[in-house]
């Protein structure tokens, strides 16, 4: 067993487990301090990521053909670490510790029982984590679990609120059944294949155990009605996490019920959790041209309708974190673009977009955390004259929302360009990149909304948001992040373009240029 | 192997059956023949005559302990298959289980610390001894259970010492 | 003969479980509901036997009929009042919810029937008799399925975390 490779898993849950404990006998009056461990834990799993005993080759050249390098997974294949899970651990433990900083202000506020936020946080990160390297439908479903249990709870930690109490219900049943349609269609895709790995294992050249890469390489397993059926279902479980259509309608109450820093959590850290997994079965089941030939209408149309909801759906909400929660289900759709048309550069433009948004849209959270705590609302309308009072926290805003919509010369702009122009590679999706477009301008109008309210507005309010150090931080890294991968992105856009060519999708069969 | 089920199957129709058969064959014969009246089909409660109806609101401490019981009965699931193969697989497999009870064990300590297996409730972490005494402090044991709140907590209590 | 039996020995197996899970659906209290519901569990438990996955059989008693099932009674009895009519009758919703089974049924049906399972390599045709599969789910557990295995556990650990810290409300 290989279980190096596992060390950022077992920091994050060894570090969970510990917080935990640590909790357990800490007295009352020195329970503020938890969240510096619960912060060193994502650190330490980000600077363990970087050691050089992970940096293992994904894919090795066996008889001219490209296959999993056995030396990269663990757990008897379980387990698989390449280039696009090591790119989204960084993002996820980047998501969680920009999170743990954010949410120590809101915790203040609950005087007792707050050791479960750090620890959930944690095992949801470790949940994220697995998500990222789960090779097998096994894994994947209870990584997925695990990162959905902690959400259901996190969302309702705020016993005394009825609305965060409704919205943990809400995530608890949809979140339910999304879990069940995914079950359900892994047991169709055993039922099909008769494996749930996605890689075989070779013992003495002597192949122990089949996989569905290597079964639909060798056309051993052919495409069928109920592999395509079990597959849709996978797809609409994994649509709930990502919020697309037609498993977005927790989304807004969600998003607003929620504490805001957990609302901030699971825009991002649930969000990509789902992203990665539909990348990895996708690329699982490109080997099959019928099926990337049944998938891709399919997808195309969610993200078209998604795109269409989510912006359209924003334009009259009066609340920023329903504004940001229909904004989400728009992003989700843009990033279903690029996997729409995954079989051209559609792979590294979501790579970029999503390690974007991580950023991005944490940055608007703390914002509005920091706005709602001097206002104790979530109105738009209490944004007025935000740029007068706090110019700086305004402008973080402003930049924030512009990257969301977009807008050069930040990182968002890169993202959407590289996604939008991923469609326009073949013939039959180029009406998807319209629906893009159309979109984009959609979308800027109701940022603009914002914005315009920030700068043009008389204020409402007169209280200004006092911006502590931890925020200051988080705002201030997630604001370079910002800036420098607007200006310069090509750093972040060669190492997606060399984790998607990784990948290994399966050439297009018919209609695509770039392979 | 479906045989074995078979004779679990004819067990539980047969038990069945007994039952079925005893109350209402052999005791029509058995039973001496009186008028029937209202009381008869009353609820009976030790021969106390019943008040109120049987659906009262539980403590929300009854299912707290359920959960920790069905958590508990899924780890035992899982471990059941482990003990028939522990002697094959030797020490490897029981180091897996070790840690997966391990990571158990903290979910144990830690409604234990917080005290949700708590009878008595509790706000905070006494000596047994304070426990004790806290039990004959509580007047009636139905305040437990209409309550919980009936006995509320100094802040500091929550302190561990 | 020994066929003609498993098939009876299912068939009833299913009639047990749509009824009583028909009844679940249809029943006027929900004390009611809740008993039906424990047929249904047993019916499942039956068919699981029937086709030969004993320890799926015993799973579904210890952890359905011994555990979920009394969480539920206890979640009936911590609501405020358990009225006896607890459903509202509006046709609407049975027209609604009809329409949602018949797809449901129709989409899996024509799913199930378009499979050629025979062509399946790894489906076998049954006639063999079955072997207890507790070992082999344990070897499958510690081997193939290690790393489920394992997050297992922190699965069951968040649940018993969070719906403590749920029911509890965060006083402590």
């Amino acid at each position: 067993m290989n279980l190096t490779l596992l060390l950022p898993e077992i920091i994050v849950i060894v570090g969970g487990l510990a917080v935990m404990l640590r909790d357990l006998w800490l007295p009352a009056d020195r329970k503020d301090g938890l969240w510096a461990w619960a912060l060193a834990v994502p650190l330490i799993a980000l600077a363990a990521t970087f050691l050089p005993q992970l940096d293992v080759a994904a894919r090795i050249s066996v008889d001219g053909a490209m296959i999993v390098n056995p030396e990269a997974t663990a757990l008897s294949g379980s387990f698989y670490l390449d280039g696009m899970s090591m790119l989204l651990k960084r993002a996820f433990c980047v998501a969680a510790a920009l999170v743990i900083l954010m949410s120590r202000e809101y915790l203040s506020e609950l005087n007792r029982g707050q050791g479960e936020f750090w620890s959930l946080a944690l095992f949801a990160l470790s949940g994220m984590f697995f998500c990222a390297s789960a090779n097998d439908f096994m894994s994947l479903f209870v990584a997925l679990e695990v990162v959905t249990v902690s959400f259901f709870v996190l969302v309702a930690f705020k016993r005394s609120s009825g609305t965060s109490i409704e919205a943990g219900l809400k995530l608890l049943v949809m979140g339910s059944l999304s879990a069940a349609l995914m079950l359900y269609g892994i047991a169709f895709v055993y039922g099909a294949s008769g494996t749930v790995f996605f890689d075989q294992v070779v013992v003495n050249g002597e192949v122990t155990r089949t996989g569905l890469r290597d079964l639909l390489a060798t056309g051993q397993l052919v495409y069928s009605t109920e592999l395509l059926i079990g597959v849709m279902l996978i797809f609409l479980g994994l649509g709930f996490k990502t919020s697309a259509v037609p498993l977005h309608v927790w989304v807004p109450d969600v998003y607003q019920g929620a504490p805001t820093p957990v609302t901030a959590y699971l825009s991002v850290g649930s969000k990509l959790a789902g992203f990665v997994l539909m990348l990895r079965v996708l690329e699982v089941f490109s080997r099959s041209g019928p099926m990337v030939d049944s998938l891709t209408p399919f997808l195309a149309l969610v993200a078209a309708v998604t795109l269409f909801y989510g912006n359209l759906g924003a334009l009259p909400q009066s609340n920023i974190k329903r504004l940001l929660g229909y904004s989400s289900i728009g992003q989700c759709g843009y990033i279903l673009l690029g996997i729409a048309s995954a079989w051209t550069v559609g792979i590294s433009g979501t790579l970029f977009y999503m390690t974007a948004y991580v950023v991005t849209n944490l940055a608007a959270f703390a914002v509005v955390i920091l706005v709602s705590r001097a206002t104790n609302s979530h109105e738009i309308d209490d944004y007025s004259g935000l740029g007068r009072k706090n110019p700086l926290l305004a402008a973080a805003l402003t930049v924030a929302l512009l990257s969301l919509a977009g807008v050069p010369p930040f990182i968002g702009f890169f993202g959407k360009f590289m996604l939008i122009g991923s469609t326009f590679g073949s013939d039959e999706l180029r009406w998807l990149g319209l629906v893009g477009m159309v979109n984009v301008v959609i979308a800027l109008y109701y940022y603009l909304c914002v914005i315009k309210r920030i700068y043009m507005r008389e204020e409402r309010h007169p209280a200004k948001s006092v911006v502590p150090l931890r925020l200051k931080v988080v705002l201030a890294i997630s604001m370079a992040a910002l800036v420098i991968g607007g200006i310069a992105p090509q750093f972040l856009a060669d190492k997606t373009a060399e984790i998607a060519e990784e990948l290994q999708f399966a050439p297009r069969p018919r209609g695509g240029e770039h392979r | 192997m479906q045989q074995d089920f078979l004779t679990i199957l004819m067990f539980m129709l047969f038990g069945a059956a007994f039952v079925v058969l005893n109350m209402v064959a052999i005791g029509r014969l058995l039973r001496s023949k009186t008028k029937y009246t209202a009381q008869k089909s009353a609820t009976y409660e030790c021969g106390e005559p019943t008040f109120g109806g049987a659906f009262i609101r539980f403590d929300i401490r009854f299912y707290v302990i359920c959960l920790v019981f069905v958590i508990f009965d899924v780890e035992v699931l899982f471990l059941f298959p482990w003990a028939v193969v522990l002697k094959p697989l030797g020490w490897l497999a029981f180091i897996e289980a070790f840690v997966f009870v391990a990571v158990l064990a903290v979910g144990l300590a830690y409604v234990w610390r917080k005290g949700d297996v708590d009878w008595i409730p509790l706000h905070g972490h006494q000596a047994p001894g304070a426990r004790l005494s806290e039990m004959d402090a509580v007047a009636a044991p139905s305040s437990a259970v209409t309550a919980p709140s009936s006995n509320p907590a100094p802040v500091t209590a929550a302190a561990d010492g | 003969m020994e066929g003609l039996g498993i098939q009876l020995a299912f068939y009833s197996f299913a009639a047990v479980t749509i009824g009583s899970a028909l009844l679940a659906t249809m029943a006027k209290k929900i004390v009611n509901s809740a008993f039906a519901l424990m047929a249904t569990f047993f019916g499942v438990a039956g068919i699981y036997g029937v086709l030969g996955s004993d320890f799926m059989a015993v799973t579904q008693i210890v952890v359905y009929v011994g555990g979920i099932l009394i969480l539920l009674c206890f979640g009936m009895l911590l609501t405020d009042r358990v009225p006896d009519e607890f459903r509202v009758r509006s046709p609407r919703r049975y027209v609604g919810a009809s329409i949602a089974a018949t797809l449901t049924f129709v989409g899996l049906a024509w799913a199930i029937s378009g499979t050629a399972w025979a062509r399946l390599p790894h489906i076998t045709d049954g006639s063999a008799e079955a072997l207890p599969t507790t070992a082999l789910i344990g070897n499958a557990l510690l081997t193939d399925y290690l790393l489920p295995f394992e997050f297992a556990s922190i699965v069951l650990l968040v649940v018993l975390v969070g719906a403590a810290r749920v029911a509890r409300g965060g006083t402590r």
